[in-house]
């Protein structure tokens, strides 16, 4: 017989990885095992909602959206990523979307890079790396948010291209210079921003 | 010695200002779930049973080959 998370559980650190939590959840059906999926990650899904959003409010039915859109496709999870990754791909997607419906910009997202070339140059991170935290906050409240997305799986998630591809439903090509591009706006922002 | 990039740091800032969203959300998330779970409750209960219905209505036999409600109440 399954032991059951108890609210303790919940609260504290838990044993079991996502993936058996996972599959502890499609077996049993048991809401307490999605309860710890979700004490997990809400506060880290919540700050990225207001990262994104910058509206608190928006942000709390942005979560909630965003767990009950898993808690649908928690079947569909393949595990070739982490749960992790895929949630933040999902809570990104989920942000972007919503800014594109809120403003009705097509170029949030749209793609400069529909057909994009097969190779993509890459430009060096460390000038982005090197940026202090603080002012690297300024600059990404600045540039695009679809821009802003991009950097933070990139960099902050550090997921790779695949991942990203398979996450924004767009093909690998496209992304690097979504990636690309996204690095030498924010380079530009900082340079006219800072100097 | 800390291994975060910057992008990291500026992750882990936001994380500490807003640590959880508040219980209303997981209220409603909760909500839902009870909702989602009760509507696939009813619908395994009582979809195989309108299939029952139906079948009988347009004069076949029910999968066990039971006679239906309607049936008996026509014989009757």
């Amino acid at each position: 017989m399954e032991d059951k998370p108890t609210r303790k559980q919940n609260n504290s650190s838990s044993t079991r990885s996502d993936s058996e939590v996972i599959h502890l959840y499609l077996n049993t059906r048991d809401t307490a095992y999605f309860s710890l999926l979700y004490n997990r990650y809400a506060g880290k899904v919540y700050a990225k909602c207001i990262s994104m959003l910058k509206d608190e409010a928006l942000a709390q039915d942005a979560t909630q959206d965003i767990f009950i859109k898993i808690l649908g496709n928690l079947s569909k999870f393949s595990e070739k990523s982490k749960f992790s990754t895929w949630l933040y791909s999902i809570t990104y997607n989920y942000c972007i979307d919503f800014l594109r419906r809120k403003k009705k910009e097509r170029n949030l997202f749209t793609d400069e890079t529909e057909n994009p070339p097969d190779i993509v140059e890459d430009t060096d991170d460390r000038e982005l790396l090197a940026i202090e935290v603080k002012r690297l906050k300024e600059i990404l409240e600045v540039i695009p948010p679809g821009d802003k997305a991009i950097l933070l799986m990139k960099y902050q998630q550090e997921m790779s291209i695949k991942e990203i591809a398979e996450g924004l439903s767009k093909t690998e090509s496209a992304i690097k210079m979504k990636i690309k591009r996204a690095k030498e706006k924010a380079l530009a922002t900082y340079k006219e921003m800072y100097s | 010695m800390s291994t975060k990039n910057n992008f990291q740091l500026l992750a882990q800032e936001e994380e500490e200002q807003y640590p959880t969203p508040p219980p209303e959300t997981e209220m409603g998330i909760m909500g839902n779930i009870r909702t989602f779970t009760f509507m696939t409750d009813v619908v395994e209960l009582y979809l195989p049973r309108v299939f029952d219905i139906f079948i009988a209505l347009v004069g076949g036999k029910t999968e066990s080959g039971e006679q239906t409600t309607d049936e008996k109440n026509i014989k009757k």
